[in-house]
């Protein structure tokens, strides 16, 4: 920090002054600052804030995804009353095919129809629980495609 | 001036390497005993870290960092003579142990007449004679006004001239041709009281 002058350097005394801290510091501070600084023991605050911006935008990308293969999870095994992760992609594997071969000719997409077999398949799942069939043992998983009973055939038109 | 990030480790460390020894320095000034002085002011680099992402640029970081050193030597000053008077309470009678000859050989007699100054003044005297602080930086570095520093300045320099019996003492004038008042008087015209 630059010296300010805006005292009065004609006064003995302040010479005096300015001179014996002079002396005095260069007496009691010949070691640089130790190394061994407590601070550095600190974690440092404000956590993810102190991130560089890439490195936090790569964590919210990471957390997003994870978020995402999670809540799937949760919904296939919710659809196919099944734990079992073989399970999940038989069923929608079905359901792809299924899907695929109800297809016109020149139609392109089946995404209606994949939400139309899943939401069969809930109530499906719902009617049975509600019919007492629910004996809290988890159900077997769906072999084959989906039936589409009994909501019949799903509408693949637009 | 360097240039500091808020937050940064690495300027934060800097700002360490280059300051550490003055802010020292400084609350050795106040409190007179350079094993307290280094706890202090490790204490205070310990706290600013953990407020350096809220640190703002336009206060010199030298000087923020000084204020809380100031405050933390303040703080330990408080404890210490609520310490003290629990000593002297159990040992009425006795003499008491007197200064550490280790630090009276360090400091000389500037710094154990420093030690009789009210802090806010003994750091004033650092910050200005020894540091080159501007008014302002000292204003920012003791949490006071401006305009009461130069005051509180006089104040110390006549209060030290008077304890190291200072033998060309200029006697101060009050106005261009007003009456010459004898040290005692100035103190009572530049006393305002203020201590922080």
């Amino acid at each position: 920090m630059a010296r300010s002058v805006d005292y009065d350097m004609n006064d003995e005394f302040e010479l005096w002054l300015t001179d014996e801290l002079e002396s005095s510091y260069s007496r009691f501070s010949v070691a640089p600052a130790p190394s061994g600084a407590p601070y550095r023991a600190v974690p440092p605050a404000g956590g993810f804030r102190r991130l560089p911006r890439p490195a936090r935008s790569a964590i919210v990308a990471v957390a997003v995804a994870v978020g995402l293969i999670g809540s799937t999870a949760l919904a296939a095994a919710a659809v196919t009353g099944s734990a079992n992760p073989q399970a999940w992609g038989q069923y929608v594997s079905d359901a792809v095919s299924t899907c695929k071969s109800e297809l016109a000719s020149g139609q392109h997409g089946i995404g209606q129809c994949m939400r139309a077999i899943a939401h069969q398949k809930g109530s499906q799942e719902r009617d049975q629980h509600s019919n007492g069939n629910g004996s809290g043992k988890p159900h077997p998983s769906p072999k084959g495609p989906p039936s589409g009973v009994p909501g019949g055939r799903p509408n693949t038109t637009p | 001036m360097p240039e500091y990030t808020p937050g940064s480790v690495e300027d934060f460390d800097r700002l360490y390497q280059s300051s550490f020894n003055r802010i020292l320095y400084t609350i050795y000034g106040i409190l007179g005993d350079r094993a307290e002085a280094e706890d202090c002011t490790h204490d205070a680099f310990v706290r600013a870290f953990k407020a350096w992402g809220a640190w703002k640029p336009e206060a010199p970081a030298e000087a923020w960092l000084h204020r809380i050193a100031i405050n933390v030597a303040y703080n330990h000053l408080r404890q210490k003579r609520m310490r003290e008077v629990g000593e002297l309470v159990r040992r009425l009678g006795r003499p008491g142990p007197g200064e550490d000859p280790a630090s009276v050989a360090e400091g000389g007699e500037l710094f154990r007449a420093l030690r009789k100054l009210p802090p806010d003044q003994a750091a004033a005297i650092i910050l200005r004679h020894h540091h080159g602080y501007s008014n302002r930086e000292i204003a920012f570095a003791l949490g006071a006004p401006e305009s009461t520093i130069a005051s509180r300045l006089a104040k110390a320099k006549e209060r030290l001239r008077a304890d190291l019996k200072w033998p060309k003492a200029e006697t101060p004038r009050v106005g261009i041709a007003g009456p010459v008042v004898s040290p005692g008087e100035a103190r009572v015209v530049l006393n305002d009281g203020q201590v922080s």
